[in-house]
């Protein structure tokens, strides 16, 4: 995980944060920062058979997930990628979406980790191995090549996050006071011309 | 809610309040119930509707919270300016919210203790150990099974490598069923399978490992895997099975990716992968439940606390309505009281209601009803009252005669202004002052009381006991008196004395009864002793007549003297005879428009018989000065009658003036202004340097027979008065004062005038 930048809007932010936590006042909830989540340049890969898309967000488990993981509770994290076509003279045009979801799990009888994507299964040993899956989506077709017009520009729009609504209702009460369990990450936007 | 504007507000609100109420707390309840019931539900799958339900509790609570905070400020409020009624609805309210909060507050105390604790027995360390020691024996036993099937693996890879006679089908089916496999399969590097026995017997393939477990094979040289098993997520198989991959080793050398390898495949027995599998399932619910207690605590209270506050903010919305409620009518009532106490009774509060606060209601304004029509009785009666009364006082105001009430002592209690007049005492002053005290009035006050005590002694028990009498008053300040006619009468009042006295200035009355008795004397004198007169004035002058001749000397002259003595009082007596004659009997003269100043001047011509006499001899004849203004209006008038008026005030100047050193007579006439509508009148003086007039004889002065003169009939001022009367005018008596002491007297008579062209008759054909 790379350290964050000292950017100065980073510098305001935690100065409005500050004041936030100052005005909040009394709340004695202990205000965790967001898991910062690094994502890398999608990557795209125009064929005949549509466009597909290579994603990559690197992060580290927190320690409080990693404790849920191992205690046999599934993490289900979802990339969704999104064509649109931009129109400055009215909303963008949604051409089309794609959503990958990925379920990680840990089986405390065999002693590892397992990766489910769609029907596809994957055990692994060791953690790292299995976030290395599952922060890294290889080819996902995010478009048809009939829904896309050669020539014509597109933008492609990507996200990725930790989807806390799957998790066990006891824990949602908890989500507020916990804010190191929001993984999420948008990644910066892609804009290409469709020459499959 | 002192003013309907206040109460209707009041009302408004507390409609507005019930709605709001209404509005936001039945929706509540639904949602609580469902919030509870789905919290309490126990799926793994959560609500989406959780949060939501969550938040939209949270708002409604605090809504509530602000309607509370805002009766309850509105309360405090009207508490703080000691709006009437405002502390019986604090009570009233802070009693209802008593009863609704602390049940509720006990019960969410046990709960929350009970939700607490019940929630940490669930999870203790005994169990969590059983569980994890369920694990290990799962895991251990797998193992086992694990290191058993590694044993038989290596064995056989041994077996086959000793005699490669045992690569056929035949015999790998009897050593799967010797040794209790699922599968046996060989194949090599490529993934080609050269022999297999057992498997599932409708899959052609046999099932052989992935590309990756190829990679590690051929790495590590074995594989050792346990496959299956459930990670919750429902797809995979509720069966383990065991997995070994060696290679067989061979006795050639063999090019690295063409080894071949032996593959067993056995399923755990049913009945432990299932206990293992319910193990890890149980283990992980269990690791679920722990991790989320906090959150499932937090939950149960939450709803439980938001379920507080929300009964608590209903059981004070309610409060406040209800005692609104049930204050309403007893502030109306009150309100009424109020009302009432302050006099106003229109206002009546309506109040609809069979219990027996609406009786009570009814009954005030029953009572208000009452109170008002009395009062309008009592009004109306001290309205009659005061009208009669005032209508005593104007008659007694305007009544000329003077009324006094005395009560006991005689003391003043009422005085009419007539009184105040008649008596010219400040009795005004008076009241409630003993009537004596007064020094003037020392003496009236004496003959009343004497007259009231012989009223007493007289019949004390009198129907209607009352005395007149008749009594000379000394007016103050002065010596003249006035007659006055008193009646006084005992008021039949009960419980104090009280009289009233009514007098009257009678004085007028006994003069014009005096005037009307000597008009009577003189007609009788005239008529008893005219006639003898003539005779005898006839027989003296036959007397002398007869005997003058007879008679010599002293005889003759004594004679002649007594004749002529006789004759002359024969004639005075006749003269004087006259004069009672014409007073009792004054011919009705005609009137007509003349000038005073040329009758003046004619009567003048009699006492100065030549205008040059005119102060010529001082000593024989007083000095008459005439003093006659220019240009004197007509009057109306009989000269005749004039004529002797004026004779008889020159005459009686000319007499006062007789024994003065320097005599002086003076007569004038002026003409005075008008009074505001009317015409000009005149005014005639005449006006002497004698003596004057006594006091007593100013006061009666035109009475007949009162006079100052020694030799006088005192008819004169009577005639000129009777004279004056007839023609309207008006006439004064008074003395002359000259540095404190009379020096004179004069006598004016003022007529009216006419106006210069209009002849006005119509005043003098009535007389």
């Amino acid at each position: 995980m790379k350290p964050p930048r000292p950017s100065p809007d980073f510098q305001r932010r935690k100065l409005l944060r500050a004041g936030l936590a100052l005005a909040v006042g009394a709340s004695a909830v202990q205000r965790v920062r967001a898991t910062t989540v690094d994502t890398e340049p999608l990557m795209l890969t125009m064929s005949p058979d549509g466009l597909f898309v290579t994603t990559a967000a690197v992060f580290a488990l927190p320690r409080s997930l990693e404790d849920v993981l191992t205690r046999g509770i599934a993490l289900y994290f979802e990339t969704v990628a999104t064509v649109v076509r931009l129109r400055w003279y009215w909303f963008n045009d949604e051409v089309a979406q794609t959503r990958r979801e990925v379920r990680l799990a840990y089986q405390p009888l065999l002693q590892r980790y397992r990766v489910s994507v769609g029907g596809l299964q994957q055990n692994y040993d060791n953690l790292d191995e299995a976030l290395g899956v599952v922060q890294r989506t290889r080819h996902l077709r995010v478009a048809e090549a009939a829904q896309l017009v050669p020539g014509q520009s597109y933008q492609l729009d990507a996200r990725f996050r930790l989807d806390l609504s799957q998790l066990p209702r006891p824990f949602q009460i908890n989500i507020s006071s916990q804010s190191d369990w929001k993984i999420e990450a948008t990644f910066p936007p892609q804009a290409f011309v469709w020459t499959p | 809610m002192n003013t309907p504007l206040g109460n209707d507000w009041d009302s408004r609100t507390a409609r507005w309040a019930m709605r709001m109420a209404l509005a936001l707390g039945l929706p509540l309840a639904v949602f609580l119930v469902f919030l509870l019931a789905v919290s309490t539900d126990n799926t793994t799958q959560p609500s989406p509707f959780f949060a939501w339900l969550y938040w939209i509790n949270f708002v409604v609570a605090g809504a509530l919270l602000l309607v509370v905070l805002a009766l309850g400020l509105r309360l405090g409020w009207r508490l703080h300016k000691r709006r009437f009624g405002s502390r019986l609805l604090f009570k009233l309210a802070a009693v209802f919210a008593l009863v609704g909060v602390l049940p509720g507050v006990v019960i969410y105390t046990v709960s929350y203790q009970f939700v607490a604790r019940s929630i940490e027995t669930w999870f203790d360390v005994k169990v969590e150990g059983a569980l994890n020691a369920g694990l290990n024996l799962g895991r251990t036993t797998l193992n086992v099974l694990q290191t058993d099937l590694q044993a038989k693996a290596r064995n056989l890879s041994v077996q086959i490598a000793e005699d490669p006679t045992t690569l056929s089908p035949l015999t790998m089916e009897q050593l799967r069923q010797q040794l209790g496999l699922q599968q046996i399969t060989v194949f090599d590097g490529n993934g080609t399978v050269l022999v297999t026995a057992g498997g599932n017997p409708f899959s052609l393939v046999p099932d052989i490992p992935g590309p990756n477990s190829m990679r590690q094979l051929r790495t590590m040289g074995s594989i050792s895997d346990i496959e299956g098993g459930d990670d919750g997520s429902g797809q995979t198989p509720q069966t383990l099975k065991l997995r070994v991959v060696v290679s067989l080793p061979s006795r050639h050398f063999v090019l690295p990716g063409h080894g071949r390898y032996l593959q067993l495949i056995q399923d755990v027995p049913q009945a432990i992968s299932s206990s293992a599998l319910e193990v890890q399932r149980a283990y992980g619910e269990y690791q679920e439940r722990a991790l989320g207690r906090e959150g499932l605590k937090r939950m149960y209270i939450s709803t439980l606390t938001l379920t507080l506050f929300l009964a608590i903010f209903l059981a004070v919305l309610l409060a406040v309505m209800l005692g609104n409620q049930l204050a309403k009518p007893l502030l109306l009532l009150a309100d009424g009281m109020k009302a009432v106490a302050e006099g106003d009774l229109r206002q009546k509060p309506h109040f609809e209601r069979n219990d027996e606060l609406g009786v009570l209601v009814r009954s005030f304004n029953t009572m208000t009803n009452q109170l008002a029509e009395a009062r309008a009785q009592v009004q109306f009666n001290h309205d009659a009252l005061e009208a009669s009364r005032a209508y005593l006082q104007s008659v007694l105001d305007n009544l000329s005669t003077g009324v006094l009430v005395l009560g006991s002592d005689q003391r003043l209690a009422l005085a009419n202004p007539s009184a105040t007049r008649l008596l010219r005492a400040p009795l005004q002053g008076l009241i409630g002052q003993p009537l004596q005290q007064h020094p003037s009035l020392a003496a009236f006050a004496q003959t009343l009381s004497d007259a009231f005590a012989a009223l007493n002694e007289q019949d004390p028990a009198g129907a209607s006991p009352h005395w007149l009498q008749q009594i000379d008053y000394q007016l103050p300040g002065s010596d003249a008196s006035i007659t006055l006619l008193v009646r006084g009468a005992r008021l039949a009042l009960p419980g104090q004395p009280a009289s009233v006295v009514v007098f009257d200035d009678i004085s007028e009355v006994i003069s014009a009864q005096r005037s009307i008795a000597w008009a009577e004397v003189a007609r009788r004198l005239a008529h008893e002793i005219k006639n003898p007169l003539t005779p005898i004035q006839l027989s003296a002058e036959r007397l002398q007549m007869k005997l003058a001749s007879k008679l010599e000397g002293a005889d003759r002259d004594m004679l002649q003297r007594s004749t002529t003595t006789i004759v002359n009082q024969v004639q005075a007596m006749q003269h004087m005879v006259n004069d009672f004659r014409d007073y009792a009997r004054l011919p009705a003269g005609k009137p007509e428009r003349m000038n005073l100043n040329a009758l003046i001047r004619d009567v003048l011509n009699l006492y100065t018989s030549l205008p040059a006499h005119d102060g010529a001899s001082p000593d024989e004849d007083p000095e008459v000065k005439a003093d006659l203004a220019a240009s004197l209006p007509d009057i109306l008038g009989n000269a005749t009658q004039l004529r002797q008026v004026i004779h008889n005030l020159l005459q009686n100047a000319i007499d006062a003036v007789a024994a003065q050193p320097e005599r002086r007579v003076r007569i004038r006439t002026e003409a005075l202004p008008a009074q505001a509508g009317g015409p000009m009148r005149v005014r005639l003086n005449v006006s002497d340097n004698g003596p004057g007039f006594s006091e007593k004889i100013l006061h009666r002065a035109f009475e007949p027979y009162v006079t100052s003169k020694p030799r006088g009939t005192g008819l004169g001022l009577a005639v000129v008065k009777k004279i004056v009367e007839e023609h309207h005018a008006r006439i004064e008596i008074q003395n002359l004062q000259a540095e404190g002491s009379v020096c004179g007297a004069r006598v004016s008579l003022i007529f009216p005038g006419l106006a210069q062209q209009a002849v006005v008759e119509a005043p003098l054909q009535k007389a």
